[in-house]
C-alpha cells in the first residue's frame, strides 16, 4: 500500500458524487448536508445499505450507502411501473439501493482516479440494516456525510487505505 | 420513417431497464430486456434488435464478452451497440471501441445524452400519440451532451 496523498479531498469527492448522481439521474434536486444522526430512533429493518469495494494493487477501499427504506420507495415509484406485489416492490428496493450505491461508487472512483488513485469496483451489495460504524484505523482515510432528501436521512461513507 | 425500431437493453439492475423503458416510452420503439449477457445474447438472435444498450459489468456473462461474441456472430455483428456503464476506466473505454462498440455513455447520465447518442444511430420518432406537427426524428444536433461526457471526451 502506498502512503495517501494528505491533499486527496474524500469528503467533497464523496458529496459531488452524491449530488451529481441523486440530481442527473434521479432529478432529485431537493437535498442537503445534515448533522450525522447515528443515534436515529429508526430501527435497523427501517435501513438498507448499499456497499461497493474500490480495488486496485495501490489501493483498497470502499462505499457504503445507508438509505431508509420510505426515501427508497418514494424514489422507486419516481422510476414508473412500480410494481404493487409487496415480494417484488422489495426486489426493487434491494436493486434501486444496489444500483445507487454502484453509480456513487462509479463517480467517486471516477474522482479518485483524477487524483491519481485509479481503481476497479466491485458489483453492489445490500443488506438490510446498518453494519457497526467501524474506527478509522491508522492510515485509513474516510469520509462519512450525512445528507437529508425528501425528509430522510441519507449516509455516505467511503474509507481508501 | 415510421418503422418502430427495436432496442435490446442488457443490464443485470432492473432499475437501470426500467429507467430506459423511461427514457425510451415516448419514441417508436420497442424495448426488450435481458439481465446479462448470455440471455442477451439469446434475445438479440431473437429479436434482432436495431440497437443494443449494453451494461458492463454484469454476473454470468459481463459486456465485453458479450459484445465479443456479438462480433462473431454473422448474423448479429453489425448490430450497432452502447456500452452503458458506472466504470469510466480507460482500459474499458479501449476495449470496448476495440470490439465496435458504436459509443459509450458512463452512469449517471442525462436522458438527452442517451437519446442524442441513440439518435445518431436509429430514427427516433415520436409515438403516435405524442406526434408533433412536424413529425420529424430526432437529430444529436437538437439534443445535448451532458459534462461527463464532455469529461470523457477530453481525457
Amino acid at each position: 500500500m502506498t502512503s495517501i496523498k494528505p491533499d486527496l479531498e474524500l469528503d467533497r469527492i464523496a458529496a459531488h458524487a452524491l449530488r451529481d448522481v441523486l440530481v442527473t439521474q434521479f432529478k432529485m434536486p431537493d437535498f442537503a448536508a445534515s448533522p450525522d444522526q447515528s443515534s436515529s430512533a429508526a430501527g435497523d429493518g427501517h435501513w438498507l445499505t448499499g456497499s461497493v469495494n474500490l480495488e486496485s494493487p495501490q489501493m483498497k477501499g470502499g462505499v457504503l450507502l445507508q438509505m431508509s427504506e420510505p426515501w427508497l420507495s418514494t424514489l422507486n415509484a419516481s422510476l414508473g411501473n412500480a410494481s404493487r406485489d409487496p415480494a417484488a416492490r422489495q426486489s426493487e428496493l434491494l436493486d434501486l439501493a444496489g444500483e445507487l450505491c454502484n453509480m456513487i461508487a462509479g463517480r467517486i472512483g471516477a474522482g479518485l482516479a483524477a487524483a491519481g488513485r485509479i481503481c476497479t469496483l466491485s458489483t453492489p451489495h445490500v443488506i438490510r440494516g446498518r453494519p457497526q460504524r467501524a474506527d478509522d484505523g491508522p492510515g485509513i482515510k474516510c469520509a462519512h456525510t450525512s445528507w437529508t432528501c425528501a425528509g430522510e436521512t441519507l449516509k455516505l461513507k467511503v474509507w481508501i487505505k | 420513417m415510421g418503422t418502430t425500431q427495436k432496442i435490446l437493453s442488457v443490464d443485470d439492475s432492473k432499475t437501470v431497464r426500467r429507467m430506459l423503458a423511461r427514457i425510451f416510452e415516448p419514441f417508436d420503439c420497442t424495448l426488450c430486456e435481458a439481465a446479462n449477457g448470455e440471455e442477451g445474447l439469446a434475445r438479440a438472435a431473437l429479436e434482432k434488435p436495431d440497437l443494443i444498450l449494453l451494461d458492463y459489468n454484469m454476473p454470468v456473462m459481463d459486456g465485453i464478452a458479450m459484445l465479443q461474441r456479438l462480433r462473431e456472430d454473422a448474423a448479429l455483428r453489425q448490430t450497432p451497440v452502447i456500452m452503458l456503464t458506472a466504470e469510466a476506466g480507460a482500459k474499458n473505454i479501449a476495449a470496448a471501441a476495440r470490439l465496435g462498440a458504436r459509443d459509450y455513455i458512463t452512469k449517471p447520465f442525462q436522458d438527452e445524452v442517451l437519446l442524442s447518442k441513440a439518435a445518431r444511430i436509429i430514427p427516433l420518432v415520436p409515438r403516435p400519440a405524442h406526434q408533433t406537427a412536424t413529425d420529424q426524428p430526432l437529430t444529436p444536433s437538437s439534443l445535448t451532451r451532458n459534462h461527463h461526457d464532455h469529461e470523457r471526451r477530453s481525457r
